[in-house]
């Protein structure tokens, strides 16, 4: 009986996923315009296999301050295999499109694709385009692109973010974006995985696992003893 | 099923003595308080710590917006920081101002979140002693003391959440106990140094002047008493605009404005203050002088203004020890008790997932990213406030008919 139970709760936590945070960056203290014809990008190692989504961080939608425009064209997200001589050129893995007047402000963009097998250890590129007609219809200038969380100072060692515009030339190194990657586990990775890496940082803080543990044993053992001497308040 | 896990439960908890039940709720304490966590905390903290970066006497606590209590919130935090500074690591501070993420990943995110948690432990055990004394029965000590000391809301807002509400509860039960043993002028004292911590103290001064005293004379001095600390407290911050904006100013501080009629000429009348005004009238003419009274004017008071304010769960905290002296005093109400826990998990539910299963992300930070309730009603709505609007209707269904139970079991 208890071996058919166990099947069946694995047969259905086979049925979904579950994701589990990869490479991250979230510092943020600027804001980078995607006007038409420009892209973000930032580079990144995978840490594990299935790829399988990336959210920007923050965001900016001019329709949300006073004097804004709703911007109207579609953002495009590609992700692809890094090449070390043209960092788009890679291979296509995953092209998803979102309009712009559903970006959010100060809010999460999240783009989540078929899982990317093999991902381990391999450099991969994101990078997001603004394509549309780029124009005003009335006398107000305002800002009409949607804008991305950025950190000016790099604080992610393994990749970097990329600027490229059409007036402009290949920027340098201008920080890092405000991203997070994530790759998708089953249910039952999912739980496995947790109780290692919570048990493995627990041990980094000896000096607290040991007062801690001691602290869990000292109040049993007094539970235990008031108990057995049963004198009430 | 209820009277069946009543039934189980009482089996359990006769077999324990009270220093048993304390134990295992410290226990219970314990487990949770490092496990969990929730950038609440550490924005508190974040604030705190400007008093120790600048000085005690900086105004500049109220330069961040996210500083949204009265000083003393931060000053006890402060000094908490400065007792606790021999036992954090030098990367304190930056884990404190660090985004989220990086704080769950930070080897020491266990330590720190006990370390900042502890005040809340001190104040909480405060709550259970002064409980205790509202009972005579051994019996009823005991019940009072499991639920309490096992409460879920207790450890899901104070514990998990890391929320400081249980720090001006007490000073509101402990204001309670002292009117019940004729100390009025302290008791209001306390209500006003409560309300340093957090606002919703301030409303029972004047109750609590209303029926220690029979002279008007001394309820308006009774109530100048009640403000004093508090004034005292924030005289020094009423220049800096921060503290208007962000204290007085809040949408929480206001929320008992929401529910209002439009009586004309830009004019609103505000439901929570006409009942208050009856209340108090109430008060005076039927109840003036029952100091044993107070504490259930204090539970009337803060459900009448769960109903009519689209309140925090960590605002049920407040309510707590008082629904379990009501609990424990009557015992015909107990299945009311289920239908008021039931809506108070609805009420749960419309938050994400940041407050619930992301409570537990200094475990495994992935936890923020499974879709709560609130996520998943969103893909297969447009509209989820209504959703979420019944659920605060539900709610208010399970307040009014616990209140109108436990009138009928006073008057039966």
């Amino acid at each position: 009986m208890l071996d058919k139970i166990i099947g069946i709760i694995s047969a259905l936590l086979l049925l979904f996923s579950l994701e589990k945070l990869d490479a991250f960056q979230v510092q943020r203290d600027n804001m980078l315009e995607l006007p038409v014809g420009a892209e973000i990008a930032q580079t990144f190692i995978a840490g594990h296999n299935n790829l399988s989504m990336i959210k920007i961080m923050d965001t900016f939608n001019p329709k949300y301050s006073p004097l804004g425009r709703e911007v109207k064209n579609d953002l495009v997200f590609h992700l692809k295999t890094y090449n070390e001589n043209d960092p788009f050129g890679g291979e296509d893995l995953a092209t998803l499109v979102v309009n712009g007047s559903n970006v959010g402000n100060h809010s999460i963009l999240q783009f989540k694709f078929d899982a990317v097998e093999g991902s381990a250890n391999k450099k991969f590129i994101f990078y997001i385009e603004n394509i549309g007609e780029q124009g005003l219809d009335s006398g107000i200038v305002t800002s009409e692109s949607i804008a991305i969380g950025f950190a000016e100072k790099s604080n992610y060692e393994a990749g970097e973010l990329i600027y490229r515009h059409p007036d402009e030339r290949l920027s340098d190194d201008r920080g890092d974006l405000a991203f997070t990657s994530f790759y998708s586990v089953y249910p039952h990775e999912f739980v496995m995985g947790t109780v290692k890496d919570f048990s493995a940082k627990f041990w980094q803080d000896k000096l607290f696992l040991t007062f801690y543990i001691s602290g869990i044993i000292g109040l049993a053992y007094l539970f235990r003893r008031l108990g057995e001497s049963n004198n009430d308040y | 099923m209820i009277e069946f896990i009543k039934h189980k439960l009482i089996k359990v908890f006769t077999r324990l003595n009270i220093r048993q039940v304390i134990l295992l709720g410290l226990l219970v304490r314990f487990i949770i308080i490092p496990i969990t966590g929730h950038w609440d905390l550490t924005s508190l903290n974040i604030v705190a710590s400007t008093l120790i970066k600048e000085s005690f006497l900086s105004k500049n606590i109220y330069s961040y917006d996210i500083a949204i209590y009265p000083p003393f919130t931060y000053w006890l935090l402060g000094l908490w920081q400065i007792i606790i500074k021999p036992f954090v690591e030098q990367d304190f501070y930056t884990w404190l101002e660090q985004p989220t993420l990086y704080s769950f990943y930070n080897p020491h995110v266990f330590r720190y979140f006990f370390l900042l948690k502890i005040p809340h432990l001190v104040f909480d055990v405060g709550i259970l002693i002064l409980l205790l004394r509202f009972f005579t029965k051994e019996a009823e000590k005991k019940v009072a003391a499991v639920f309490w000391a096992l409460n879920p809301v207790v450890l899901y807002a104070t514990f998990a959440w890391g929320a400081v509400d249980v720090i001006p509860t007490f000073f509101l039960l402990l204001a309670a106990y002292l009117i019940k043993k004729n100390k009025a002028w302290i008791a209001l004292a306390m209500l006003g140094i409560g309300g340093g911590f957090k606002l919703f103290p301030l409303m029972f001064i004047v109750p609590a002047a209303v029926i220690s005293f029979k002279s008007w004379n001394r309820r308006i001095l009774g109530t100048t008493v009640g403000l004093l600390p508090f004034i005292m407290g924030i005289a020094y911050y009423l220049d800096h605009q921060g503290f208007i904006t962000y204290v007085l100013g809040s949408d929480r501080s206001n929320m008992i404005y929401h529910m209002s009629f439009y009586i004309g000429f830009q004019e609103y009348m505000y439901l929570f203050f006409v009942f208050y005004t009856i209340l108090l009238f109430w008060i005076k003419d039927k109840d003036n002088g029952k100091l044993g009274k107070f504490w259930q004017y204090v539970l009337i008071i803060l459900m009448f203004m769960f109903v009519t304010s689209a309140f925090t769960p960590q605002w049920a905290v407040w309510a707590m020890p008082f629904l379990i002296i009501a609990f424990v005093k009557n015992e015909s109400l107990h299945r009311q008790y289920s239908w008021l826990f039931v809506g108070y998990i609805l009420i749960i539910l419309t938050f994400n997932q940041h407050l619930s299963l992301g409570l537990l992300s200094p475990i495994e930070p992935a936890f923020l990213e499974i879709p709560a309730f609130d996520a998943l009603v969103g893909r297969f709505t447009q509209e989820p406030v209504k959703i979420w609007g019944l659920f605060r209707s539900f709610f208010t269904g399970t307040v009014v008919w616990f209140s109108y139970n436990w009138w009928r079991s006073k008057h039966a």
